[in-house]
């Protein structure tokens, strides 16, 4: 009985490992991607940010940490976007229904793109929901976060004011 | 015999669960993170059936632990 | 007031069983409370209980999750003492008269930490009612692998309990319990998964019920139930979850479990409910039970000098028998962005009915034995 066990967790071990082909590191250049924002009919890309520093955030309706990071996000975004500082915020909900019952409890008023069949979380080798990296002003890596806590704020808020000072 | 009946089941419990296994991304668990996916979503209520029964009826055991959902943080 | 009928309520270590939200580790962090009351009454006067429950989990810095539970049950009501036999050789079930209230208190505190892979939890409990106390003390970790596709689940606990009954001043008797769960948590694809958990439960010490006897026929007396000093229980669940998105985001749920102990007794539970959502954040679930369990080696309806033995019992909970349920539960949920996060109402009706005759391979001798039961619940929980 053990053995048909342990053949059973080996199995679905090997059929779940998955292997990242795109080595995101920090101090890599952020992939450059293109997807439609929900304000506009126009894509977003990540050129159209380059110059200012970038939280680039995924997330997703269903992930309750993203509920805690979205009023705290708004208020950083609403605090340092003058100085250049701007909130990316990638929706990989799968139906837009999902996305936009949580916009409605937790408005948002940076950049909210749409990923619903995840191409773009694959390449950046999203790991667990949500991450988010912190890009610099030339597009580099400069931090990358996995999961989040509301104490997390304090150490983004740091690294933000940090890349503010950095000339391009 | 009832060593070979339980093998059996085993058998057919892993053959249906393996041959379904498929690796799942991180940002693909919304449905695995629905409240009527959870396997106790109502703890209290959990607690009191599994009194009752346990009170009624010699059987115990077995529940317990964590898993699935949006696997976030 | 059957002993047994108060151990059912009595300190289960249920190592793991909280208010628990739909997501592995600590990823919430918001505090939570939950009420609940229920009721719990049998057919034929038989025993009636009324159940409060009240559960707080707060979260202590960015790891650590706390958790209190208490619980007050009120019994109330007769239940069956022994069998004996009429004149045409019938087995006749003999009950207690109904009796006065019975109260039991019961308090469980447990804390985890969360690593980023790892859970650890520990908790203990305490549960007191007139004529019996017990304590327990439990500990769990949970680890999440392969992407937290997969998560390891093994727990302990160990139960004190001293056992004294009402009439009988020379029960002053101990029991302890171990019990241990290893299992596994496994996500199969974007819309199933599959729990499965192996439990281990080892007694020692006074099993018996002081106020259940048997009845010898041939010399029309009574001795006290008698059990043996130990007792191992072996429990295998195995439960799948599988999303229907076509049929509005429903999700069904079913559950088997093998049981096994070394007094004899073998059953299987099975278990369905469909969760199903209507409209906006209600959920109506329908659910099926089905249960079966063999008699246990020392049990009879009424023994004769000759077959009594030293090891001897009558309960009914240790009879053949099967027991057929059905249910439906009503949820509705308010999400909210203010300092309440979430409110959910949710109400459930239960009913089972235990015969003889449903059990799988039994002879069907149990007749007098046969009751039904329904469960109501009503609860409240709020997320902040």
């Amino acid at each position: 009985m053990n053995q048909f066990y342990k053949k059973l967790a080996t199995a679905c071990l090997l059929l779940s490992m998955s292997f990242s082909i795109l080595a995101l590191e920090i101090g890599k250049p952020a992939p450059e991607f293109s997807l439609p924002n929900i304000a506009s009919t126009t894509l977003s890309s990540l050129s159209d940010y380059r110059g200012q520093v970038i939280y680039l955030d995924f997330w997703a309706s269903w992930c309750p940490p993203c509920r805690t990071s979205f009023p705290l996000l708004e208020a950083l975004y609403k605090k340092h976007n003058k100085a250049g500082f701007v909130v990316v915020a990638i929706n990989i909900d799968e139906e837009i229904e999902g996305m936009e019952r949580f916009l409605k409890l937790y408005p948002a008023s940076f950049d909210i793109l749409r990923d619903p069949e995840g191409e773009w979380a694959d390449t950046y080798a999203i790991e667990a929901m949500p991450t988010s990296f912190i890009i610099d002003k030339a597009g580099v890596i400069r931090h990358i976060h996995s999961g989040f806590a509301k104490s997390d704020i304090v150490e983004i808020e740091t690294k933000i004011t940090e890349l503010l000072a950095e000339g391009l | 015999m009832k060593k070979n009946k339980i093998k059996i089941i085993s058998l057919v419990l892993i053959l249906a669960a393996v041959s379904a296994c498929t690796p799942v991304k991180p940002w693909e668990r919304g449905n695995l993170a629905l409240s009527q996916m959870a396997l106790d979503a109502d703890g209290q209520e959990a607690a009191f059936r599994q009194h009752t029964f346990y009170s009624k009826e010699s059987a115990s055991g077995g529940y317990g632990g964590h898993g699935g959902g949006c696997g976030c943080n | 007031m059957s002993l047994i009928n108060r151990l059912s309520l009595a300190a289960l270590a249920l190592p793991g069983i909280v208010a628990e939200d739909a997501y592995a580790g600590r990823v919430d962090e918001t505090f939570s409370t939950d009420f609940q009351y229920a009721h719990y009454e049998e057919s034929n006067d038989r025993m009636e209980v009324d159940v409060f429950n009240l559960t707080a989990v707060a979260p202590i810095g960015k790891n650590f999750t706390a958790s209190l539970d208490l619980v007050r049950d009120t019994m109330s009501g007769a239940s069956p003492v022994l069998n004996v036999k009429d004149g045409q050789g019938n087995v006749q079930q003999f009950l207690s008269s109904a009796s006065i209230t019975d109260e039991r208190d019961a308090l469980n505190a447990s804390l985890s930490y969360a690593f980023d892979d790892v859970d650890l939890s520990i908790g203990g409990g305490v549960s007191d009612e007139n004529d019996y106390f017990s304590g327990h003390v439990n500990a769990g970790v949970s680890w999440a692998l392969n992407k937290k596709l997969t998560t390891l689940n093994l727990t302990g606990s160990v139960a004190f309990d001293e056992i004294t009954a009402t009439g009988r001043p020379e029960i002053n008797e101990t029991k302890t319990s171990q019990k241990y769960l290893l299992g596994v948590t496994q996500i199969l694809n974007k819309d199933s998964l599959i729990q499965s958990n192996m439990t281990f439960a080892y007694h020692n010490g006074y099993l018996s019920d002081p106020y259940k006897r048997v009845y010898i026929e041939d010399t029309a007396t009574q001795v006290n139930d008698a059990r043996p000093g130990n007792k191992f229980q072996w429990a295998w669940l195995t439960r799948y979850v599988h999303h229907f998105k076509a049929a509005n985001k429903a999700a069904l749920h079913a559950d088997y479990r093998l049981y096994i102990d070394d007094w004899g007794v073998d059953a299987h539970t099975v278990e369905l409910s469909w969760f199903q959502p209507i409209a906006d954040g209600w959920q109506i679930v329908p659910r099926f039970r089905y249960y079966t369990q063999d008699k246990a080696d020392f049990y009879q309806a009424t023994f004769t000098s000759s077959n009594l033995g030293a090891i001897h019992s009558s309960d009914y909970r240790l009879a053949g028998f099967g027991s057929i349920g059905a249910g439906i539960k009503l949820t509705k949920s308010f999400l909210m962005s203010g300092f309440v996060k979430e409110v959910k109402l949710q109400t459930a009706f239960d009913y089972n009915d235990r015969k003889a005759s449903y059990q799988i391979g039994g002879d069907n001798s149990g007749s007098f034995d046969d009751y039904s039961f329904y469960m109501v619940t009503a609860s409240i929980n709020a997320r902040f």
